[in-house]
């Protein structure tokens, strides 16, 4: 045997198995440059989610004031007890060997036992706390149980809504317990109780499966503390505006999902304050007018004051109304359910901008100026009405009784035959147009989708399948023709400032704080106009002049609103409708509109009973009560955010 | 001795040794980094910490590993066969304890506790280079053969039965390579590995898919499931009931768990990792508790230093098997060649298969990553076999 040549052979051997080993090296390292480099940010991902959890944090929501800064909604500390779960590891695993003792147990069993350990420990330490603080309370197990199984990671709340009292005697005993904290959140709160509470709106619990964060944020939270979100009024409509936008932090679990660690990233973005064109002491003149007479029945009506010269909303009454304090709470479906209930009072339901009715006589105001304005009624010409007006067949009554009528007598008898037969002159499709000018029909624009636009025919209506009789109805204000009290302050609006129909406003503007502590106000555009009316001030004057005499005339039908010394310009109305109330009367919408001063007109109030007998009687008296406290009140100020004093409510608004 | 005659400094092999003392301070850095963010209770003394304790088995090892540099390999080879069943016994002496988590594979000695069948594969390397150090026509023959098949066939199968799935396979590559190297006809080896590769994927098939059927070899359940796992099959036999599925579904994520917890780590290591002490895959205990620092090491140290870090582990294993292979061909006769591949071998089987595990290139087995898992026999063991192959160089001159 030649040893060299051996040696050559075995040395081939070695070489095959160096070649093999770095064949397998080139292999794992292959792998490793596909999982660490190629897959980085896949398994980084899988990392993330497995060991973060993002939860949101609400924002303080912004305020809301009235033109003069005073507070309609006010946040207010809700003070809680929360205890930390992860805190309390070590006396979960004391309690399950105490529970246990030397026995062995089977897998489930033992699984059971953890978790009746788990429950225990925790209610044992509430217990103690509740005593402490004196408010007797019990920790629910479905409850814990469902926080330790989704959310351990987060403080569990086992003790809410504290008074301070009880607050003060937890800081001074309980910090004995292990895992127990304090925490502060914000509650919303209606300091005037139900005063605009149909504008404002309430607020209800979010719902976890709301997604409109997700769908601008893009990202998903496991965990959202509770917070409100605004359902209904201005809480609904600005809710993005109100509630800013939430932060977010991380929190880092361990694989038992127990906080390990927490970060906050996303740093949240406060609400917006939000200044409105509402008066308080307006509205408050406004509820108690819808109270009067009758505090304890419940009126249907609205009232809604307006700035004529500008379309600012000073006062939204609707009645009956409701505290929005108690949406924040726990509400019982047995508060809750007779509130909607259709059969019922409709507490919930906003008869100022939601309501539609019948506009009856007030709508001759718009006759009455079409007529003038086309010179088809001559102002001074006498009719002779015959006490009721012979249409088809069929008699239209007229209260107004048998006489001859001007222009101004019959504005102010409310006579339904002068209307009807100068309505009948003028024609479907002027009377139309003219109620286009105010744009009767169409919403105003102040709460979108939150009004009505009510109904209104249009041209097309009235040219095909439109008879007499419809525009004999529509000229006194029935039949075919909805609106709803804001509308009708527009439209008063209109006529008292000389022909300026604006787009009505209850935003004043929104007051953003800065990081830096200063606040920025930007207003929203005030009197927007929407449209004129077609009419020369001549014509303007003489209707302006004929709602004079409505309240000043002691025939007027208006006249119980009369104010010595303050002049108001009105119009009554009373429509009749196809429904009928409880006593099987028909139901009537009555109405009374004004403005006031006469000479130089400010306010338009516009007041609807929805079952009242008629609008002298029940309007008229109820527009008296709100003139009363206008006309000692000085003109409307500009509207600007105040210096506030800070409290404890702004303060302790974050978390 | 012969050895210290000529400059004994040029007899050492000095890469080597630094790959071996850059390893062994790798594993106990991230020994460290494994066992100090626990959260545990600490330990009482300070000599009951892992990595103090990892310090201790390297130092130990590396004395062993110079005292075995002192004895001439042939001597050593001489007494192998006396080693071989030292080993033997301690394997079945192993197998009258009482299992922990399951297996009986340590030796329960006072506070420490040994684990022979990491010093049964040195034993078994030494006494195959040994036995085949004889002469190549002898080697032909196939008795022969079948004696060098019951030599490695002895331990293999007592470390099965521990069970130790993973430590007695890799005595199958050491086994086969030897004796290739030796010079064992290529025919027999042929037939051996195509022989084993049709049992083995008997025993895959048979598992993942008749599991019931034909039950060639029993494997433990755990086996079977990480078989099951590795090839992405489901727990749930096909005709199983809504109850059964679920509960074969939750089986399954408990033990994919380990190995899509250790991608995990590797994964979002990257480039450059999170840092020394600072990866949290392990710090929060996703990687589980038991196998972080010794069976998973290696996805600890991908973790916190990224693709890089892998790299210098895989560098450094690189530059010991090369080393070895070097110390191989270098060898002063075929005893020494036999031996120093063998050992090379041990050691790469263990790098290419944990690893392999912490990427899912391999299912996962219960073997430790040389110098660099938490383990005083394997760090012992693994030092010894590495003074084996600097005998080997040492007295390669020696005649």
């Amino acid at each position: 045997m030649n040893p060299v040549k051996n040696m050559r052979r075995e040395d081939m051997g070695l070489q095959c198995l160096a070649i093999g080993l770095f064949c397998c090296f080139v292999i794992l390292a292959g792998g490793l440059w596909y999982v660490q480099i190629v897959s980085f940010k896949k398994y980084e991902k899988y990392r993330e989610v497995q060991s973060y959890r993002t939860v949101r944090i609400p924002a303080p929501r912004g305020l809301i004031y009235d033109r003069d800064a005073q507070l309609l909604a006010d946040n207010e500390p809700n003070l809680n007890i929360v205890v930390y779960l992860d805190q309390l590891r070590e006396d979960f695993t004391r309690t399950y060997h105490d529970l246990k003792g030397d026995k062995d147990l089977p897998y489930l069993e033992g699984l059971e036992l953890e978790k009746d350990a788990r429950y225990l420990t925790v209610s044992n330490m509430v217990y103690e706390a509740s005593v402490i603080i004196g408010k007797p309370s019990a920790l629910v197990r479905s409850e814990f149980e469902s926080h330790y199984y989704r959310h351990r990671y987060m403080a569990m709340p086992v003790l809410t809504g504290l008074s301070r009292e009880q607050m003060a005697r937890f800081m001074e005993q309980g910090s004995r317990l292990k895992g127990f904290d304090l925490e502060v959140r914000s509650k919303r709160r209606y300091p005037n109780g139900s005063l605009a509470a149909h504008l404002l709106g309430y607020m209800r619990p979010r719902q976890r499966t709301s997604n409109e964060e997700t769908a601008t944020l893009q990202m998903s939270f496991d965990y959202e503390l509770p917070d409100f979100m605004g359902k209904y009024g201005l809480e609904g409509q600005y809710e993005d505006e109100l509630s800013g936008e939430p932060g977010a932090k991380s929190i880092l679990v361990n694989n038992m999902i127990y906080r390990q660690e927490e970060e906050e990233w996303l740093p949240l973005l406060p609400g917006k304050h939000l200044y409105l064109t509402l008066d308080t002491d307006i509205q408050k003149a406004a509820e108690d007018a819808l109270r009067y007479l009758n505090p304890n029945q419940q009126r249907r009506g609205a009232i809604v004051v307006m700035d004529c010269n500008n379309g600012d909303v000073l006062a939204l009454a609707s009645a009956p109304t409701f505290d929005p304090n108690i949406f924040t709470g726990f509400l019982p479906a047995s508060v809750f359910n007779p509130m909607i209930d259709p059969k019922g009072s409709l507490p919930l339901f906003n008869r100022a901008t939601y309501g539609r009715y019948h506009p009856g006589s007030i709508f001759k105001i718009m006759i009455g100026l079409a007529g003038l304005e086309s010179g088809i009624i001559d102002p001074e010409a006498e009719f002779f009405g015959q006490g009721y007006f012979p249409m088809s067949g069929r008699r239209i009554d007229d209260t107004a009784g048998a006489g001859y009528f001007n222009f101004e007598r019959a504005f102010y008898k409310s006579s339904n035959a002068y209307f009807i037969h100068y309505g009948l002159k003028l024609g479907p499709e002027t009377i139309v147009d003219y109620g286009n000018q105010i744009f009767l029909g169409k919403e105003t624009g102040l709460l979108p989708a939150q009004e009505t636009g009510g109904y209104f025919p249009s041209k097309q209506t009235v040219r095909k399948g439109w008879h007499p009789g419809d525009t004999a109805n529509l000229s006194i204000g029935q039949g075919k023709i909805d609106v709803t009290p804001l509308q009708m302050a527009v439209m008063t609006s209109a006529v008292a400032n000389g022909g300026t129909v604006f787009w009505p406003r209850i935003v004043a503007g929104w007051e953003s704080m800065m990081p830096n502590g200063a606040s920025v106000f930007e207003p929203e555009p005030e009197g927007r106009i929407r449209g004129r009316l077609r009419a020369s001030p001549q014509s303007i004057e003489i209707l302006q002049k004929a709602m004079l005499a409505d309240v000043e005339n002691r025939n007027g039908s208006g006249s119980i609103c009369r104010i010595p010394g303050y002049l108001i310009g009105g119009k009554t109305g009373t429509a009749e409708t196809s429904f009928k109330n409880s006593n099987g009367r028909r139901i009537k919408h009555t109405w009374f509109v004004a403005y006031a001063p006469h000479k130089n007109p400010r306010y338009a109030v516009v007041v609807l009973d929805s079952e009242g007998l008629s609008g002298r009687s029940s309007c008229a008296p109820l527009a008296k009560i709100v003139f009363t406290s206008l006309k000692d009140l000085p003109n409307p100020s500009h509207i600007e955010p105040r210096k506030k004093v800070f409290t404890l409510g702004d303060n302790a608004r974050s978390l | 001795m012969h050895a210290r005659s000529k400059h004994w400094t040029h007899r050492i092999d000095w890469v080597l040794l630094l790959a071996l003392i850059g390893l062994a301070s790798i594993g106990v850095a991230f020994i460290y980094s494994a066992a100090s963010v626990h959260g545990i209770t600490d330990p009482e003394h300070w000599f009951q910490h892992r990595f103090v304790r990892q310090i201790f088995a390297c130092v130990l090892g590396f004395g062993f590993a110079v005292g075995v540099c002192f004895v001439d390999y042939h001597l050593i080879a001489r007494w192998s066969m006396l080693f071989y069943w030292g080993a033997i016994i301690a394997l079945l002496v192993v197998l009258f304890f009482d299992p922990i988590h399951g297996a009986r594979r340590w030796l329960s000695l006072g506070p420490i506790r040994l684990q022979p069948s990491e010093f049964s594969k040195i034993a078994t390397i030494c006494a195959l280079g040994h036995f085949l150090s004889r002469p190549l026509d002898e080697l032909r023959l196939p008795s022969l053969f079948f004696q060098t098949l019951g030599l490695i066939g002895l331990p293999f199968c007592l470390i099965l039965i521990e069970p130790d799935l993973g430590s007695s396979l890799v005595l199958i590559p050491v086994g086969l390579v030897m004796m290739f190297i030796a010079g064992i006809p290529k025919i027999y080896l042929a037939r051996l590995v195509s022989g084993s590769l049709l049992v083995l994927s008997l025993v895959v098939v048979d598992t993942l898919f008749f599991p019931k059927l034909l039950p060639v070899v029993q494997l433990e359940e755990y086996q079977k499931n990480r078989l099951r796992v590795y090839f992405g099959m489901s727990f749930a036999p096909p005709n199983a009931t809504q109850a059964e599925k679920r509960k074969a579904d939750r089986e399954e994520r408990e033990f994919s768990y380990n190995v899509n917890q250790a991608l995990i780590s590797v994964g979002s290591g990257g480039m450059t990792g999170k840092g020394w002490c600072q990866g949290t895959q392990n710090a929060l205990g996703y990687l589980p508790k038991p196998v972080a620092h010794n069976d998973f090491i290696f996805s600890v140290i991908a973790e916190e230093w990224g693709f890089l870090g892998s790299m210098t582990v895989l560098l450094l294993n690189g530059v010991v098997i090369i080393q070895g292979l070097r110390i191989a061909s270098q060898a002063r006769d075929r005893m020494g060649k036999v031996i120093a591949t063998g050992v090379v071998m041990l050691w790469f089987s263990h790098v290419f298969i944990n690893i392999g595990m912490n990427i899912r290139l391999m299912p996962v087995t219960g073997l430790p990553l040389p110098l660099l898992s938490y383990g005083g026999s394997s760090a012992l063991s693994f030092m010894m076999a590495m003074g084996l192959l600097q005998n080997v160089k040492i007295y390669k001159r020696n005649y």
